[in-house]
């Protein structure tokens, strides 16, 4: 019986890999199920199978070294699943993919790519910081909860992908987060610091509770998408939501005090009902050749304009709070057509008295 | 090719009035763009730009690295027709981005031109202006710079800008963040869109410049931003200047023809 756990105790510590740095050079592939715990270093390119598993226990830290082969200052040694990846650990030990320069820089590594990877991959308490882009899938299915991308040239880039991610911070990034051709759900999360917050091209996105802030660019950026938007703030953008040829449900939001439109439109479909749009720089809301109507929002305090229509399609914009209900007041926070023959107007009358109820807090 | 030589032509006879634009050299003739020396990608090394060139997509400076422009340069920009996938750049224009150094040395008598070789349409910029990362350096002197989405957008960059002209650019030109400070002076910035934008607690030194003919604001400012202003001149704009507080003194700058001269923001603050 002794002899019998004496091996078991063997055989468990060689899986783990525990005791010293797992080191992989050149380009690898990962032929069987894998375990990591500790210290693993990628000094190449490392591929995990087809129908391979690969599992990465709590406290474990990646790092990748810097090779830049044709001079364009971005690391080229990297990871791809093509297997199944099951990366979870703990708020006090998570998983890090990292950078092993001692100064690290965004671009340093290359990603962690999942390419056709379609069984139910896992990314829990994982911290993806100084690479190319950190996360990247391509036909791939993920779950990611509770995750950090910080200092990515991008923090992650996936499509034809199917996409849920939970309690996770995209932070200081040079960029955000790019996705086409996908289905995603973004909840809770906080996306902050970069010059492209989120921007979504062909996809279907349920974005719900999330913190959209500081970006330099866009806050949230969609081309030919959908979009349900529900219960976030978007704040401190250059610009808060930016739809191209997109439809979306925008209620209860806070878009507020981006510096040059709260949400702007073009070709656009928008149904846009109890959102607090205040103190946005140039507008409000921008409508350009777009469909729908804005409805029971709270329209006060913005800069140059509360709405600005400057296409040839009219806004149904009655029924909102515009910080009066004075009609020739709230005329003066409109520009369209009145002022400038050939566009279409902004219709506004139906004025609420005071804020609509069930707006969503300042916090 | 017609597209090019009337856009030169053009933004030379536009340029014979103003403070201290450049006087332009003879226009020049018919130009095989296509057959231009290119570039585009990161640049691999230190770079001097003279007589012709095409920046036939993408380009970036990177940090360490410097891009000079001697006089007289016409760089033909070739517009994008698609969204970039690489996650290192920032427009779905062609972009000349700017994280290393970058100087543009034209002078009066021999500007340097940045021109796109093909009219947008439905009034889309042809590219996106140049791009100052956070930290990059250089100057622009006596450049003149059309039909970009912004000119010149600088985010915690100050690099100086000097007696160029930015003319039916979307917006003349952008200052972000705290450590935009540079020196603006003696420029034209005009039949834009809008004209200047202050934003997230810039600080430009604003002298001497014409804001003028814009659709929009001439010059919007902030809450969290304070320009330092001196002799700059705002023509014939929809909204002369648009601040929180936007009287400004005489000296500081003269509001001429707007149709809107002055518009106060209710805005408290925006970007921490």
């Amino acid at each position: 019986m002794k002899r019998v756990l004496l091996f078991a105790a063997l055989l468990l510590s060689w899986s783990l890999s525990a005791a010293a740095e797992t080191v992989y050079r050149g380009e690898q592939t990962l032929w069987q199920d894998t375990v990591w715990q500790g210290e693993v270093l990628i000094d190449g390119i490392l591929t995990v199978a087809p129908e391979v598993v690969l599992e990465i226990r709590p406290g474990t830290r990646i790092r990748f070294t810097f090779m830049d082969s044709n001079g364009d200052g971005v690391g080229e040694h990297e990871m791809f699943i093509q297997g199944r990846l099951h990366a979870v650990g703990t708020e006090d030990d998570p998983v890090v993919f990292t950078s092993a320069e001692s100064r690290p820089f965004s671009g340093a590594w290359g990603a962690l790519n999942m390419m056709m990877s379609e069984e139910d991959n896992l990314l829990a308490h994982c911290v993806m910081e100084y690479g190319y882009r950190g996360y990247h899938a391509h036909f791939s299915r993920v779950i990611l909860a509770d995750c950090i991308f910080r200092h990515n040239t991008r923090g992650l880039q996936f499509q034809e992908s199917t996409v849920t991610m939970k309690r996770s911070r995209v932070v200081n990034n040079f960029n955000g987060m790019q996705f086409r051709d996908s289905d995603v759900v973004i909840d809770q999360s906080f996306i902050s610091g970069s010059y492209w917050g989120l921007r979504s091209l062909y996809t279907d996105l349920r974005l719900t509770d999330c913190i959209i802030e500081n970006n330099a660019i866009n806050g949230v950026h969609l081309r030919d998408s959908t979009l349900l938007a529900e219960g976030n703030r978007i704040v401190g953008n250059r610009r808060g939501l930016y739809l191209q040829r997109s439809q979306a449900g925008v209620r209860g939001n806070h878009i507020a005090g981006n510096s040059e439109h709260g949400i702007f439109l073009e070709d656009s479909e928008l149904e846009g009902t109890h959102n607090r749009l205040t103190g946005n720089g140039r507008s409000g809301v921008r409508w350009l050749n777009s469909e729908g109507i804005l409805r029971a929002n709270d329209l006060s305090g913005n800069g140059t304009y509360a709405v600005i229509n400057d296409g040839h399609t009219p806004l149904d914009a009655t029924g909102n709070w515009w910080g009066t209900a004075d009609e020739s007041l709230i005329g003066g926070l409109i520009r369209d057509g009145r002022q400038r023959p050939g566009l279409a107007q902004v219709f506004y009358d139906e004025a609420l008295a005071a804020p609509p109820a069930r707006l969503p807090s300042l916090h | 090719m017609r597209f090019v030589c009337l856009m030169i032509a053009a933004v030379f006879l536009s340029m014979g009035s103003g403070c201290s634009s450049p006087k332009p050299p003879p226009a020049p003739q018919e130009t095989e763009w296509r057959n231009l020396p290119s570039s585009s990608g990161y640049l691999k090394e230190d770079t001097v730009w003279q007589g012709r060139v095409l920046l036939d997509d993408d380009l970036i400076v990177p940090a360490g690295r410097t891009l000079t422009i001697n006089a007289g340069t016409v760089i033909f920009i070739r517009p994008s027709k698609s969204t970039k996938i690489e996650p290192e750049w920032l427009s779905s224009h062609t972009e000349l981005q700017v994280r290393g150094t970058l100087r543009v040395e034209g002078t009066a008598s021999s500007p340097v031109y940045f021109l796109p070789v093909e009219e947008p349409a439905d009034d889309e910029a042809a590219w996106s202006g140049l791009l100052f990362h956070r930290g990059a350096r250089g100057q622009i002197s006596h450049a003149v710079i059309v039909l970009a989405e912004s000119g010149v957008t600088l985010s915690d960059a100050s690099p100086t800008i000097e007696g160029s002209l930015f003319e039916r650019c979307r917006y003349g030109a952008v200052f972000q963040g705290e450590d935009s400070r540079p020196l603006v002076r003696g420029n034209r910035f005009e039949q834009g869109e809008s004209g200047l934008f202050c934003w997230w607690g810039s600080r430009p030194r604003l002298e001497d410049n014409i804001i003028g003919d814009n659709e929009e604001e001439g010059l919007f400012i902030d809450a969290t931003s304070a320009p330092e202003l001196r002799g700059n001149r705002i023509l014939n704009n929809g909204i002369g200047v648009a601040a929180v507080h936007p009287d400004f003194s005489p000296a500081e700058i003269a509001l001429e023809g707007n149709v809107i001269s002055r518009k106060v923001l209710p805005l408290s603050g925006g970007h921490r």
